[in-house]
């Protein structure tokens, strides 16, 4: 049985496709077949974090179109096995895409691969009911901001209302320093106000931004860095094991931070 | 560092100090009437309505009662406190009367003494 996964958030800009590349090579490492499905049509970048760009051939829409057939649009990735890409379109209007036609896909592609992960657009609009009318899992990405964590709520209360009960959260870009001095949400939270197990925490880090300059995935460019530890840990909660999550109760803080918790500040 | 940064980590200004508890408060506000999606119209009915079934058995004190919505970890429950005046008896409008007096003589504070019904 594949899992069927939709990576949204409302909000665009926290970090749906980072976390849908790196956590699609993540799995892919542990041995699993993954599709990642890029359901951005008309601002496509999936195959850009992936460095998978100069290889895109035909799209979705061509797929759908009967211009060819599904496995001629998959990119295969050659740094990972099991790895594999259907990208968006870019040029076409991104209105020519209806529900039922990405069900028709989506379930074609189950056939072969253990996980589709559908990268959702931001809103809620024909684009985000595209992603998800497949979908039979859904990660909500936020940030502790306070855009982001109201967006991650409506999309929480739109995925309920369509039958997607197996919803789990991803704290993205935390700033441990800045939740110590009380300066950020902490991941506490945001959990205790959106109501949803968290399955996945990970850092504000250089490292995700140097690994999206490449266009490669952070288990392959810089495996021992905290993100792409956070990452695997993601992965591996989806495969059912328990994993403890990362404390970054960090030495990030500058000194008076940590006078501050000397003396108990 | 700059000597000003350096007294301000000393004496942080308490109105950026812990812009993430407000960040939180707001949030809690806003998703809760996010998430209510009921209109004020048709709560206003239902209230009215629940209030006239509850009206042929007793006498609900309407100033004091409470009626809303709230959510609690994604559950939005209508919360119903209709303060009890008292019990009416069927076909006995003699003694409500009655006891009502009684309850009122010599009492010097008008709200007599009531158990608060709660419905939850």
């Amino acid at each position: 049985m594949s899992r069927i996964i939709v990576i949204t958030s409302g909000k665009g800009g926290v970090g749906k496709t980072t976390v849908t590349s790196n956590l699609g090579a993540a799995i892919a490492n542990l041995g699993r077949k993954v599709a990642l499905v890029d359901a951005d049509f008309g601002l496509r970048n999936l195959d850009l974090l992936l460095g998978l760009e100069e290889r895109v051939v035909y799209t979705a829409l061509d797929v759908l179109a009967g211009e060819c057939r599904l496995a001629q649009a998959l990119v295969k990735d050659k740094r990972l096995n099991g790895l594999v890409l259907l990208p968006a379109a870019q040029n076409r209007n991104k209105e020519s895409v209806e529900p039922e036609q990405m069900k028709t896909i989506i379930t074609a592609l189950a056939k072969g691969y253990d996980y589709i992960i559908v990268d959702s657009p931001a809103g809620i609009e024909l684009g985000f009911r595209n992603s998800i009318v497949a979908a039979k899992e859904a990660l909500i990405v936020t940030t502790p901001e306070i855009a982001a964590v109201r967006d991650a709520d409506r999309v929480i209360g739109l995925l309920e209302a369509e039958g997607v009960s197996k919803i789990n959260l991803i704290v993205n870009r935390i700033k441990p320093h800045m939740i110590e001095e009380n300066k950020m949400m902490s991941v506490e939270d945001v959990l205790e106000l959106l109501g949803v197990p968290l399955i996945g925490v990970i850092p504000d880090n250089e490292a995700v931004i140097v690994s999206t300059n490449k266009g490669e995935p952070l288990i392959l460019g810089d495996p021992g860095s905290l993100p792409a530890l956070a990452f695997k840990n993601i992965a591996q909660r989806l495969e059912g094991e328990k994993v403890p999550f990362l404390n970054f109760a960090s030495d990030q803080g500058n000194i008076l931070t940590k006078l501050r918790r000397i003396f108990g500040g | 560092m700059k000597i000003i940064d350096f007294l301000e980590m000393l004496f942080p200004r308490s109105g950026d100090k812990k812009s993430s508890f407000k960040a939180k408060e707001r949030l809690q506000m806003v998703l809760a009437h996010d998430r209510a999606t009921i209109t004020p119209d048709l709560i206003s009915s239902m209230r009215r309505e629940i209030l006239e079934v509850v009206a042929r058995y007793v006498d609900v004190d309407i100033k004091e009662m409470e009626f809303g919505l709230e959510n609690n970890q994604r559950i939005t429950s209508l919360i119903a406190n209709l303060p009890i005046r008292q019990v009416k008896r069927p076909g006995n409008e003699k003694i409500k009367s009655k006891v009502s007096a009684d309850t009122f003589s010599g009492v010097d504070n008008t709200s007599p003494p009531e158990q608060p019904l709660s419905e939850k």
